[in-house]
């Protein structure tokens, strides 16, 4: 059997319908002072993670690594195969038959780059996750439909539940609940 | 600071006076070489011709692809690319000093005492002089400057009426013509490459070259695009239209045609290389040897690895200055990349390769390299240029009374 | 929706219209979800046949490895037959999916939307269908993973000079590739489809397989990057794997094969083939489905101009194969153009003329482009137009080989066709599991696209 644990809470979470709105009550808790928060919402919002005061992912830069090691690795594989390990004469060719080496070399990089792409994208997220506090939140599969949630998180140094139920209820929002990490 | 600007009418009239100073000059040069038949006057005038064609039958692909795809970027080049496709004319007839001495280019047109070409009896070349020979040579020239300039001719006339009327007539006629004219140029266009590039030597040959030579035209327009909007930028109406996001398109479409032009070429490397028969590899022989060899590495570098580095990055195609730069360095390897198709092929330094020609064409060359080389593409590119602005000046600078383009709104971009 | 719909300058409906983001969310889930009772006859007549014809696939398999690949028609010199011609049929078809993700993605075109995920879901299948062809032709299947470099007791690698082998890395990195963008986009649905179920085991699955997605503007954020690099390197890919499937036959030294347009043409025509597929099956779907507000004859236009468009490069290729057939001097390649047109295969020859470049032109017009049973019927020339131009390529190259003492005949035999027939059970059965256990069309792109133009709307 395992022991209850201590349950806390998580955060105040609020339900919105519009993709306006969301945007606006992410701009102004930023400018309010909350940092460790969150949206949730059915399609990307254009501005809505810089709203939340986030800078662009480095994503790309993993990438890019990826892809070069893809590209280095491959051609120095083929190199280390065909001219050092086992050099074998085919048709009189040279051993570094580097033009017919561009093609395993091309797709050994794409191929890297793609899984740095998706494995890195998830890793970021922090996916798989199957259980997640968010989902905790009444009505939370409307997320993946048509609304928008917002939740300001316990971690949050400014964090105060009177104070933010109080702070998003300034939105109207459809809904305000607060919710436990259990 | 827009007070302290010149006058933009006045400055383009000026560079355009300039130009077609610059290119007078040159061109005398060049004729003077060509009368007391200097051997060198062939390879720069060809590289010259090859750099000025390529700037307008690129204008004819860019409208071509403008008028099917309907991206917002192809508003801000329709006019640029009119413009470059109207001096087709003149251009296709400045062929007309190599057309009265095809036998001083094009080993092929030699003929000997009694009028019948050198290659007679050769397997080869032999099977194919009933297509390479003087008279059907020039016919095709005839046909192709007739397609060219006319279609450059009706895209301008619609365009204009499109301006003048608001008529969406006029623009269905555009759409209703580029896809057939997208597949006239191609067809023309790769006649015209075996033509005027591949029969440099006449054995040889390769099926893809005339999408070479598009992926080419396609390089020149728009980099020059790229280069003219962004200086023009300083001035309304380009100042407000050409705004970060379809800045942005057009260095994506540049990164893409970088990639193509790499492709294509690659694809008949690979192809040629690899079973290396003896009629085909000829070709890269010649570009393997001496400075032909440093030249070869120098193009895959400077035409793909450098450019394909700087605009993978999206800081790049988004910076105006840095996009500005690639696309000017971009331009200019337009001349390097037709230097090396045509000169390795006249010069032929390899031997074996020249040992396959008749005695008599080895007269035809002078040197790999010349002063003449240079004289004739600043003075083809001045041509084009002086050309292009008398055309471009006539007009209004983007298009006026499209109803899918309008100067500020990014939102009418996004429709298909 | 109240406000009226927007038209564009040319008096076009929008790509989508009257839709709210849980209406669109709705319609879409419900294909799957929809009770076994409800599901239409076509669900079940598409499965009953799919499972029926792949019978046969399973029965030519085990024949095959019984008794060997002399089971097959080949010969000497045609020692490439029926297995080369499917296998490049089939990864031709399997390149649609991936354009129309990642390439239409790049240029921004919202009409490639609503096909997105049923392309790419063809793709994948079409692959696996491909992928048997090699992997059987090895003929021990089980010894496959010899083409890979591994430490063996032989101290031997893999030949890299050889196009079978970059063949091997090709169409291994596209299905792996294809998978993880298919994938990627199936990430948001899943969820979505997690909150449209009412069945608890179907909840866990999808939660499961969502890997928990929660929709968060971080998650987002980092989703659309890796969406839009996965686009950009997914097209480079598609456009390779179809040049390196030509190079297996360029860089050989035969009339026929040996010729610089192959690659670009080899690509232009997997296009054409891979949206004839497409629009084959997607006629049906929305019909039978009631999708015609998401699949809408705007889309049939566009697509159709895609086709047309390709199938332009294609024919283009075909004369550049004559043209330098001829121009190349050689008596073998003129011999070869000749053989085409005037040899004991020119049936063939003039039916793939026939069907991939005389009937697509019915395509330049605008009435046959919306006509959804004129486009169907075209298709199906296409798509046998493209199985000809292998056909032409591969048997009437090699059956007149250099010296006339190695010329011969060949042609299929019943297990050659069996396992043809059969790949094509195997697709559709891939296909009709697809369509109802995950949603058909990219529900978050498409509420993206509603989102899209209600905002469009309000900027007026």
């Amino acid at each position: 059997m395992f022991k209850p644990k201590n349950i806390q809470t998580y955060g105040v979470v609020a339900e919105f319908s519009s993709s306006d709105t969301i945007l606006e009550v992410a701009t102004k808790a930023h400018e309010a002072g909350y940092r460790v928060m969150e949206a949730y919402s059915p399609v990307p919002v254009h501005g809505l993670d810089e709203a939340l005061g986030r800078k662009r992912s480095i994503l790309p830069w993993l990438v890019f690594g990826g892809g070069t090691f893809g590209c280095l690795g491959g051609l120095f594989m083929q190199y280390w195969m065909a001219v050092i390990n086992y050099p074998w004469n085919v048709g009189g060719r040279p051993t570094f038959s580097w033009p017919a080496f561009i093609p395993v070399t091309f797709e050994l990089t794409i191929l890297c780059s793609a899984l740095t792409t998706v494995i890195g994208m998830f890793a970021l997220n922090g996916l798989p996750r199957p259980h997640h506090p968010i989902f905790n939140t009444p009505n939370f599969d409307r997320s993946t439909l048509d609304h928008y949630f917002i939740c300001i998180e316990a971690k949050d140094p400014k964090f105060n539940e009177q104070d933010v139920t109080a702070f998003l209820n300034e939105f109207k929002p459809e809904a305000v609940n607060t919710i436990t990490d259990a | 600071m827009s007070t302290e600007l010149p006058h933009l009418p006045t400055k383009l009239k000026e560079m355009q006076s300039l130009s077609l100073l610059i290119a007078g000059v040159g061109l005398s040069i060049m004729f003077l070489a060509w009368i007391f038949g200097v051997a060198n006057f062939y390879q720069g005038y060809l590289v010259g011709w090859l750099l000025a064609m390529g700037f307008g039958a690129g204008g004819i692909l860019i409208l071509c692809i403008h008028h099917l795809a309907h991206g917002g970027w192809g508003f801000l080049l329709r006019r640029i690319a009119e413009a470059s496709a109207l001096t087709l004319l003149p251009i296709m007839l400045l062929y007309l000093p190599i057309l009265f001495s095809l036998d001083r280019v094009y080993p092929w047109a030699i003929r000997d005492a009694n009028g019948v070409s050198v290659y007679a009896n050769d397997p080869v070349v032999g099977a194919k002089l009933h297509y390479l020979n003087h008279g059907f040579f020039w016919l095709r020239w005839i046909i192709i400057t007739a397609i060219w300039s006319g279609a450059a001719m009706l895209f301008s006339k619609f365009s204009k009426l499109q301006d003048e009327t608001g008529d969406m007539k006029w623009r269905r006629k555009m759409r209703f013509i580029a896809g057939p004219m997208a597949l006239i140029y191609i067809l023309t266009l790769t006649v015209g490459a075996v033509d005027w590039v591949m029969s440099l030597e006449p054995a040889w040959f390769s099926s893809i070259f005339g999408v070479m030579l598009a992926a080419g035209h396609m390089l020149s327009m728009l980099t020059f695009g790229i280069v003219f909007l962004t200086w023009l930028s300083k001035w309304e109406p380009v100042k407000t239209a050409f705004t970060a996001k379809r800045q942005h398109d057009l260095g994506k479409l540049l990164f893409a045609f970088v990639v193509f032009w790499t492709y294509i070429e690659l694809s008949q490397f690979i192809i040629y290389w690899h079973p290396n028969l003896s009629e085909e590899i000829t070709w890269y022989m010649n570009r393997q040897v001496g400075g032909f060899n440093g030249l070869s590495w120098f193009l895959f570098m400077a035409q793909f690895a450098i450019p394909f580095l700087v605009l993978i990055s999206r800081s790049t195609k988004q910076n105006r200055k840095a996009l500005f730069y690639v696309a000017f360095f971009l331009m200019g390897m337009r001349i390097i990349d037709l230097y090396w198709m045509i000169a390795p092929s006249i010069n032929m330094p390899v031997p074996e390769a020249r040992a396959l020609y008749p005695a008599e064409t080895k007269a035809m060359s002078g040197s790999a390299f010349h002063l003449l080389d240079i004289v004739g593409v600043v003075s083809f590119a001045a041509l084009w240029f002086g050309l292009f602005l008398k055309n471009f000046r006539s007009r209004p600078i983007l298009p006026v009374n499209d109803p899918y383009f309008s100067i500020n709104a990014e939102i009418k971009d996004a429709e298909a | 929706m109240s406000h009226e719909v927007k038209r564009d300058p040319d008096g076009q409906l929008p790509f989508i219209s009257g839709h709210s983001l849980s209406s669109v969310s709705e319609k879409i889930s419900d294909v799957t979800t929809m009770p076994i009772k409800k599901m239409p006859k076509f669900w079940y007549g598409g499965m009953f046949l799919g499972l029926t014809v792949v019978q046969l696939l399973f029965f030519a398999i085990f024949v095959l490895v019984t008794r060997g690949t002399g089971i097959w028609g080949l010969n000497n010199p045609v020692g490439w037959g029926f297995a080369i011609i499917n296998f490049v049929w089939w990864i031709g078809i399997g390149h649609a999916g991936t354009l129309i993700s990642a390439i239409l993605f790049l240029f921004q075109q919202d009409w490639r939307m609503s096909i997105a995920r049923f392309a790419e879901a063809m793709t994948l299948f079409a692959v696996v269908c491909a992928g048997l062809f090699p992997l059987l032709h090895v003929g021990r299947p089980w010894l496959v993973y010899w083409l890979f470099p591994y430490p063996n007791t032989l101290g031997m690698w893999p030949q890299f000079r050889s196009p079978l082998l970059w063949d091997v890395f090709a169409v291994s990195t596209y299905a792996t590739v294809s998978i993880m963008f298919w994938f990627t986009g199936l990430v948001p649905d899943l969820a979505t489809m997690r909150a449209k179920t009412d069945l608890v085991w179907a909840k866990k699955i999808y939660h499961g397989m969502s890997l928990g997605w929660t929709g968060a503007a971080r998650h987002w954020h980092r989703y659309e990057i890796a969406y839009l690099l996965l686009a950009g390197l997914a097209t480079p890919l598609v456009l390779s794997v179809h040049s390196i499937v030509s190079l297996d036959f360029a860089v050989s030294n035969e009339p026929g094969w040996h010729t610089t347009i192959f690659p670009p043409y080899f690509v232009a025509g997997a296009i054409f083939a891979g949206f004839a597929m497409v629009l084959t099956f997607m006629i049906p779907v929305r019909a039978i489905y009631g999708m015609k507000d998401l699949l809408t004859e705007r889309h049939m236009n566009n697509m159709c101009k895609v086709m047309l468009f390709s199938g332009l490069i294609v024919a283009y290729g075909y004369a550049m194969e004559i043209f330098f057939g001829w121009y190349s001097g050689s008596p073998f390649e003129r011999f070869m153009v000749l053989n085409r047109a005037d040899g004991p295969y020119a049936p063939s020859y003039w039916a793939l003329i026939l069907c991939n470049v005389m009937v697509p032109q019915l395509l330049w017009s605008y009435k046959i482009r919306t006509n959804p049973l004129m486009v169907f019927i075209i298709c199906q020339f296409i798509s046998v137009g493209m199985w000809l131009e292998r056909f032409v390529i591969v048997i009437i190259s090699l059956h007149r080989d250099y010296l006339d003492s190695s010329w011969a005949m060949y042609a299929g035999t019943r297990w050659d066709w069996a396992m043809y027939i059969g790949t094509m059970g195997l697709f559709l059965t891939l296909v009709f599991i697809f369509i109802r256990t995950l949603p058909i069309v990219a529900i978050f792109e498409m509420r993206e696209l509603v989102h899209k133009e209600e905002h469009k709307e309000d900027s007026h």
